[in-house]
């Protein structure tokens, strides 16, 4: 019972936290994983084709389900930021891409002569929807199937100082403790009649937050102390180099999943390039234009 | 002396782990301040050497593990400070094996942190610090943090390793409740709230000799060796009574005639069960000739509306009927289907191995949760139904860190932080104040109270929630990191603001106070369930694995056996 409680409140809570599992992409190196999802935003990022991205996307999906997060759980995680892209999006239609050019109108809302909604504009706001959601997503599967102890130690060795890496590593482990800490001292304040509700005015709210970091703040840098005393205690940078027990390393597989990337990443960028003898998929925004 | 182990005790800011810190390099290479004197290890002055090379000759362990650890399994975490020295894996290999070997955790080495119990977390930190071979290891309060079970875990297996020598050690531990270590030390050493050797010397002269000196120095003494130190002076007993075997103490009961017994069990039931001492301030209408500003502050904010309602016990004030509370997210149980009466002036103890849900249900009654089922009621009417903020008014809440709960930066700001939230700041008299400002100490009420000591911010605490005049005060774990003086002060100041009609609920692992000063005891099992919930007399008949009942239940045996 004990373990699941810490188990509930060092993971499952915290959308990008680790989930161990038997997955081919758990089974990937993290650098690997890394040098996917670079890649991955690169594409992302170039193409100005909203079928590719879309098409992207699913692929991320069906990643997803390969490295055994169900479609509901990706789903719940993502939902915050859905949410805050699909009012992007209706508020970014409202704005003109392209001043003065009133051809790219493609009808009125609500048949109101100051409510024109464009063409580029739902491109431009569907294309971040896409672009945003894709990123995320793939966050979400990288973290999720990646931990934190592997990640760390691969960056180790790749060279980064391990001083760095160490850091990353106790920030890392530091997360759920702030969480938790400022969860407490939320509470504490409620305890003597100051909660959200009491926050009735712009000065309150921010005396409310300031009251909640500085505590928050007091009690981090404190632990914050202990912990790096504790790593010097036990002669943390005490030499330039340090043994590593724990060796993360690439294997076959490795090997097979970038030389796959790589020529998927190379062929993607030929053919947004136009430099592949491949037609053109039609772009959403030609579609667009077609119909209307 | 080097392979000695010593106990450093003493109040909180007495200058003990100013000490440990000092030996560990801490000061004056991370710790910058005005230092005079010469610290010498092993016959070589600290300032030859530099931080991280002291480091590697003295270890120290602090009070709370899950600050010191830094990696993600046992093993990573025990081949911490190997690696950083650069030793070649093979031998971290076998380093690691032969520690882990010694302290019997061989077989969960590749266990995440984040599924290990408090005492297998400080157990980890313990063997990471061994592996590296220091010639010092000095534990600063190494249990303070830990529930029962895990400082019996964690201890059993440090007397194993100190008893059996296998590593030549010195070890230094720094606690002042003398009975859980007193039995590894070879020397003792006691400080004053000066900063000043107040007792020095071997366990065995110390307590031969200087016992009474001992009890006054502001270190809780093994309770054991206290009550027949009083039966010895009593009944003018010729036998030392320095250990802290029970079997000893079972033995030496059965040579015991009718009337020593008789004085015996009279010792026990006034020292350990019975708050004896407290008794002088049940009428607070007498004249209380103590230096307890507390007390007379309390005499004159006294209301005697209050006091007529607060004395008719009949009155349920809280109850709660199937309460059953799940985290938001995860579906995890934290309590399950609690059903529970508390009436007005109760005094209650909440006891229950970590992650039981204590401090869950702590909050679940001061509203800070919500029930995911069941209903909790105030004076028979729904808590969900009463507004948050007047219900706030009622119930001082003490949380476990007391730096959570300090917001401003002023000690008197701090005080009426509550009295102003809640819009009764002109109710709050000088006077009164004042008071409660001198609960603290000898303070300027305009410093900053992150400044202040470990025990005084608690004070303060009290002092915050006390200016409110709450009906119902929860504490949550209030004795963590506090000294015998502090522990004292808190248990004294409870249990006069329950005579005072306050109705007082207290989660804690030290269930020697709890024994002694609550009214009841509400026993949580891991499930998050009620194991038990009782009277303390019936509470005691069940649980007669605890100490002084153990003793009682002896003597009580013979008594009868004498009877009949």
């Amino acid at each position: 019972m004990t373990k699941e409680k810490n188990q509930s409140l060092d993971s499952r809570n915290i959308t990008f936290a680790y989930f161990p599992g038997n997955s081919v992409f758990h089974k990937l190196n993290p650098l690997s994983k890394l040098i996917f999802l670079i890649l991955l935003t690169i594409v992302t990022l170039i193409t100005r084709s909203l079928i590719l991205l879309s098409m992207i996307l699913f692929f991320i999906f069906l990643l997803a389900l390969l490295s055994g997060i169900s479609m509901k759980r990706l789903f719940r995680k993502v939902r915050f930021i859905v949410v805050l892209l699909f009012f992007g999006v209706v508020l970014n239609i409202f704005f003109n891409a392209i001043p003065n050019e009133q051809e790219f109108i493609l009808f009125y809302l609500f048949n109101l002569d100051f409510l024109p909604i464009r063409r580029l504009a739902v491109y431009y706001s569907l294309k971040a929807f896409f672009i945003v959601l894709s990123l995320f997503s793939s966050t979400i599967i990288f973290t999720n199937s990646t931990s934190n102890k592997d990640f760390v130690y691969s960056l180790i060795k790749i060279k980064i100082p391990y001083k760095y890496c160490f850091s990353f590593m106790v920030g890392l482990r530091y997360i759920p403790f702030i969480e938790q800490e400022a969860k407490t001292i939320a509470l504490a304040q409620r305890a003597r009649g100051f909660g959200l509700e009491q926050a009735r005015n712009i000065r309150k709210v921010y005396q409310l937050i300031f009251e909640r970091l500085l505590s928050t703040l007091v009690s981090i840098l404190r632990k914050g102390h202990t912990t790096s005393l504790s790593m010097e205690n036990r002669c943390f940078g005490m030499y330039k180099k340090r043994t590593n027990l724990v060796n993360v390393k690439f294997k076959l597989l490795d090997i097979i999943f970038i030389t796959c990337i790589f020529i998927a990443f190379i062929s993607i960028v030929l053919y947004i390039l136009n430099l592949l003898p491949l037609s053109q998929i039609p772009s959403l925004y030609s579609i667009f234009i077609s119909i209307f | 002396m080097e392979g000695e182990t010593l106990i450093l005790a003493g109040p909180s800011g007495s200058g003990k782990s100013t000490i440990a810190y000092a030996m560990n390099g801490i000061i004056p290479w991370r710790q910058k301040g005005f230092a005079k004197g010469d610290v010498k290890i092993f016959g070589e002055s600290i300032w030859n050497y530099d931080f991280t090379s002291l480091s590697k000759v003295v270890g120290l362990v602090k009070q709370n593990p899950i600050e010191q650890l830094v990696t993600f399994t046992i093993k990573d975490e025990i081949s911490f400070g190997l690696e950083n020295l650069n030793y070649p894996a093979d031998e971290i290999n076998s380093r690691i094996e032969h520690i882990c070997r010694m302290m019997g955790i061989s077989d969960i080495l590749d266990r995440p942190i984040d599924q290990l119990s408090g005492g297998q977390k400080q157990l980890t930190v313990l063997c990471s610090f061994l592996v590296m071979n220091p010639k010092i290891l000095i534990l600063d309060e190494p249990i303070a943090f830990l529930d029962q079970q895990s400082e019996s875990f964690l201890l059993n297996r440090l007397k194993s390793v100190v008893k059996a020598k296998e590593i030549p050690l010195t070890l230094i531990i720094i606690e002042h409740r003398l009975s859980r270590v007193l039995d590894i030390a070879d020397k003792l050493i006691v400080l004053n709230d000066e900063g000043t050797i107040s007792l020095q010397g071997s366990v065995t002269d110390i307590i031969h000799d200087n016992f009474s000196q001992l009890k006054k120095c502001n270190v809780r003494v093994p309770w054991l060796i206290d009550v027949f130190d009083e039966f010895k002076n009593q009944t003018h007993a010729e036998k030392d009574f320095q250990s802290l075997d029970f079997q000893f103490y079972f033995d030496y009961i059965s040579k015991l005639n009718q009337d020593e017994l008789e004085i015996l069990q009279k010792i026990i039931l006034s020292r350990e069960i019975n708050a004896e001492e407290l008794k002088k301030y049940d009428n607070l209408d007498q004249v209380i000739n103590l230096n307890e500003t507390y007390v007379k502050s309390l005499k004159f904010e006294k209301s005697t509306e209050k006091n007529d309602e607060i004395f008719n016990n009949d009155k349920i004030l809280l109850e709660t009927k199937d309460l059953t509370f799940f985290y938001p997210n995860s579906g995890i149980k934290a309590l399950s289907n609690i059903s529970l009466q508390i009436q007005k002036g109760d005094f209650i103890g909440l006891v229950g191995p970590n992650g039981s849900g204590k401090t869950t249900l702590l909050y679940l009654l001061a509203n800070l949760y919500q029930p995911s089922s069941g209903a909790i009621y105030f004076k028979n009417q729904l808590l969900y139904d009463i507004d948050s903020y007047d219900y706030a008014q009622k119930v001082g809440f003490i949380f476990q860190n007391p730096e959570n709960m300090i917001f401003k930066s002023s000690i008197k700001d701090e005080i009426l932080y509550g009295p102003k939230n809640f819009g009764i700041l002109s109710r709050v008299k000088d006077k009164y104040l004042k008071k409660l400002i001198s609960m603290i100490g000898k303070v300027d009420p305009l410093r900053n109270p992150f400044n202040l000591s470990w025990g005084q911010k608690r004070r303060l605490n009290l002092s915050s929630i006390f200016v409110y005049d709450p009906e119902i005060i929860l504490l949550d774990e209030p004795f963590i990191g506090q000294d015998q003086k502090t522990i004292e002060a808190i248990i004294e100041t409870l249990y006069i603001e329950n005579k005072r009609g306050k109705t007082i609920i207290i989660s804690s692992h030290d269930y020697h106070l709890l024994l002694k000063y609550t009214k009841r005891i509400i026993e949580l099992n891991k499930e998050g369930s009620i194991q038990d919930y009782d009277t303390k007399s019936n509470y005691f008949s069940k649980h007669s694995n605890l100490g002084p009942i153990l003793l009682l239940n002896e003597i009580n045996k013979k008594l009868n056996e004498g009877d009949t």
